[in-house]
C-alpha cells in the first residue's frame, strides 16, 4: 500500500506498460539556453525591450544539442566520454526530467536513480538522520519506509556515531559517505552516474566501489559519464563520444575510446611540452 | 507491512518500484498553454495536486526541519511561536489604543483576529516568493514538482499561525470567563467562520505565492517591491482599525472594496469580533478573489515551469 504511494512521488506514471524493459530514447532532442552574459536581465531592461519593441535576439541562444537521436536498450552499461563543457553531465540531467528538452522528445522507461551529485538538498543545521529522512522524502520514500533503512544507511558509512549531530560538524569525507550511503541504497533499474568514485579513504572507497558494481549489476540500464576511460572501458559495454551537443562517436568501448585519445592527441600535438 | 520487507524471495533488499513510464516533449514543439483553456487548466490543476499528495513526505520534513532549525537553539524553543505574536499583540494593542482614538472596546481581539491572518500572508509570500532561489542548489540537481517549494512555505507559515491561534484563542478566552472584558473573547457559533477564513485565505495565499515566485524568479528586483508593496498592504487592510474607521473617506472606502484581503478577514474579524455573519458581499467576493488568485497564479506559474531552470 505505502510502496506504491511512494513510487511515483512525481506522479509520472502514465501506465503500467506490460512490457517491463528500462529503455531510454531520444528522437530529435534540442536543447537551448538563453545566454544572458553576465547577469539575468532586470526588470528595466525587460521593460524597454517589451516597451520598444525589440525581442531578444536568437543569437542570444545558444544550442547544446541539437538534433540528437539516441536509444539505449535494455541491458547496456553506456559510457559517455567527450571534453568539459561537452554536455555530458547535461545528458543525465535530460534524462532525470531536470531539463526538458525545447525541441524533440525524450521518452524514459524505468525507475531513474540518478548518482548526479551527491549531497544534493542536504541541510547543514540538520542531524545526520533528519537529513537522510529528507533525502528520502525527496527521493519519494515516506519516514517509515527510510526508517527500515537507516540502519543500514549509517552502518555502511560507519557514522553511527554520528546520527544526531549536525552535518554542519562533520568532515567533508563524512559528508561524501552519508550522501554516497543515501544515495546508493537503492534498487534502480536507470542508474545514472557521475564521476562519483573516489570519496571518502581507501577503506570506504573499496566499500563504495563495491557496492557501485553490485548496483551496475542489479541496474537494467546504466550510465556513466566519467573522464577516467579506464573505468568505462571495463564496464561499459557501449560507449558514446559526445562533442558540440552531437554524438559524435558510437559503438565498442575500446574501439571508441581508442578513437577518442586519438582525436585528443591530435589537437594536443602541436603544443606537446618538454621537447 | 512496511515497504522494505514486502520483497520475496531469501534477501528482501531494498524495494522495488513498478515501472515507471515518462515522456518529455519539446517546449517550443508544444506550447504549453498558449490558449488557454479551462478543460486543460483543471487537468493539470489535478496532476500537480496528485504530484503534490505524493511529495506530501517533503513537505512535512521541511516544515519541521524549518521549525526545528528555528527553535532547537533558543532555550524557550517551540513557546516561542505563542510568545512572538502575544508579544506583538501587547506592544500594538498599546500603541493603537492610545494613538487611534477609535471607540472599539476589546481592541486586543479585533487587533488579534486580524494580526495572525496577516502575519501569515506576509511570511508565505515573503518566502515564497524566493523559495525557488533559495532552493536552485536542489532544483539543478533533482528532479522535483518546484510546487512543493513554496507549498512548503506556506506550510511552515500556517503550521505557526495554528499553533499561534489557537494558543491565543485559549488565553483570550481565559480573560473573557475571568472578567477582563476588554481583552476577552468569547465562544459563539459564528467561531466556524474562522476554519472558511482560513481555507478562503490559504487558497489565495497559494495563488498570490505561484505568481510572485515566478516573477521574482526571473527579475529579481521583485524581491525589494515585494516588501514594499506588503507594507503597503498592511497599512491598506483593516488589521488595526475597522473598516467603518475610514467609512468618511471615500478614496478609502473604494480602496477598502478593492482590497481582497479586506473581505477574507472580515470572516475573521466576524467570527472572532463582531459575532455575526458577514454581509452578503463578503460571500461571494472573497471566494471568487481566492478561486481567482489561484487560478490567476497558477496559470503564470505553470506557463513559465519549465523555464525556471534556465533562470536559477
Amino acid at each position: 500500500m505505502s510502496s506504491s504511494s511512494a513510487s511515483d512521488l512525481a506522479g509520472y506514471i502514465r501506465g503500467q506498460g506490460a512490457d517491463r524493459d528500462a529503455r531510454i530514447e531520444f528522437a530529435d532532442v534540442g536543447l537551448r539556453f538563453r545566454s544572458f552574459g553576465d547577469s539575468l536581465p532586470s526588470l528595466k531592461q525587460t521593460v524597454f525591450r517589451k516597451l520598444s519593441g525589440q525581442t531578444f535576439k536568437e543569437d542570444s541562444y545558444r544550442w547544446l544539442y541539437r538534433g540528437l537521436g539516441l536509444t539505449i536498450e535494455h541491458g547496456c552499461r553506456l559510457g559517455v566520454v567527450g571534453p568539459n563543457g561537452a554536455g555530458k553531465s547535461t545528458l543525465l540531467k535530460m534524462i532525470c526530467g531536470i531539463y526538458r528538452p525545447t525541441t524533440g522528445t525524450i521518452k524514459v522507461r524505468g525507475q531513474i536513480a540518478p548518482l548526479i551529485e551527491l549531497g544534493a538538498g542536504m541541510v547543514a543545521e540538520l542531524s545526520g538522520e533528519e537529513n537522510i529522512y529528507l533525502n528520502g522524502a525527496l527521493m519519494g520514500y515516506s519516514r517509515r519506509e527510510m526508517r527500515a533503512k537507516i540502519e543500514r544507511i549509517f552502518d555502511f558509512a560507519g557514522l553511527q556515531g554520528f546520527r544526531k549531530v549536525p552535518i554542519k560538524y562533520y568532515s567533508s569525507g563524512m559528508m561524501l559517505r552519508l550522501a554516497f550511503s543515501t544515495a546508493s541504497d537503492l534498487n534502480p533499474e536507470i542508474l545514472l552516474i557521475d564521476e562519483i568514485f573516489a570519496a571518502g579513504d581507501a577503506e570506504f572507497v573499496r566499500r563504495a566501489r563495491a557496492r557501485m558494481e553490485s548496483l551496475i549489476d542489479a541496474s537494467h540500464i546504466v550510465v556513466i559519464v566519467s573522464h577516467q576511460l579506464e573505468l568505462i572501458k571495463q564496464m561499459c559495454n557501449r560507449v558514446i563520444h559526445v562533442e558540440n551537443g552531437r554524438v559524435v562517436d558510437d559503438g565498442d568501448p575500446a574501439e571508441v575510446i581508442a578513437r577518442y585519445l586519438a582525436g585528443v592527441q591530435a589537437q594536443t600535438e602541436p603544443v606537446r611540452l618538454g621537447s | 507491512m512496511s515497504a522494505g520487507t514486502a520483497a520475496s524471495g531469501t534477501d528482501p533488499g531494498p524495494w522495488r518500484p513498478p515501472i515507471l513510464s515518462r515522456e518529455f516533449h519539446g517546449s517550443l514543439d508544444e506550447p504549453l498553454l498558449k490558449r488557454l483553456s479551462p478543460v486543460r487548466l483543471w487537468r493539470m490543476l489535478r496532476d500537480d495536486a496528485r504530484e503534490l499528495s505524493f511529495g506530501r513526505y517533503v513537505i512535512e520534513q521541511f516544515v519541521t526541519s524549518v521549525l526545528r532549525v528555528r527553535y532547537q537553539n533558543s532555550m524557550l524553543g517551540l513557546l516561542w511561536t505563542l510568545l512572538h505574536p502575544l508579544l506583538m499583540l501587547t506592544v500594538l494593542s498599546v500603541v493603537f489604543s492610545r494613538l487611534l482614538k477609535y471607540p472599539m472596546d476589546r481592541f486586543s481581539v479585533f487587533l488579534f483576529a486580524g494580526l495572525l491572518p496577516w502575519q501569515f500572508f506576509q511570511a508565505s509570500v515573503g518566502n515564497a516568493s524566493v523559495s525557488l532561489i533559495r532552493q536552485q542548489g536542489l532544483i539543478r540537481k533533482i528532479n522535483v514538482n518546484l510546487m512543493l517549494f513554496p507549498v512548503s512555505e506556506i506550510a511552515t507559515a500556517a503550521t505557526h499561525m495554528l499553533f499561534a491561534f489557537v494558543a491565543m484563542f485559549v488565553i483570550m478566552l481565559g480573560f473573557g470567563v475571568f472578567g477582563t472584558e476588554h481583552v476577552g473573547a468569547q465562544l459563539s457559533v459564528h467561531l466556524v467562520l474562522v476554519p472558511l477564513g482560513l481555507v478562503l485565505l490559504w487558497v489565495f495565499t497559494l495563488g498570490a505565492s505561484l505568481a510572485l515566485m515566478t516573477l521574482t524568479t526571473f527579475f529579481r528586483d521583485m524581491e525589494h517591491i515585494i516588501s514594499v508593496a506588503l507594507q503597503a498592504m498592511y497599512f491598506a487592510t483593516p488589521i488595526f482599525y475597522p473598516v467603518e474607521a475610514v467609512a468618511g473617506s471615500r478614496s478609502l472606502t473604494l480602496l477598502m472594496y478593492a482590497n481582497p484581503l479586506r473581505w477574507i478577514f472580515e470572516f475573521f474579524h466576524c467570527g472572532i469580533y463582531y459575532h455575526r455573519w458577514p454581509a452578503t458581499e463578503a460571500w461571494i467576493v472573497a471566494p471568487c478573489a481566492a478561486v481567482g488568485m489561484l487560478l490567476l497564479g497558477y496559470s503564470i506559474y505553470k506557463r513559465h515551469e519549465h523555464e525556471f531552470i534556465f533562470r536559477l
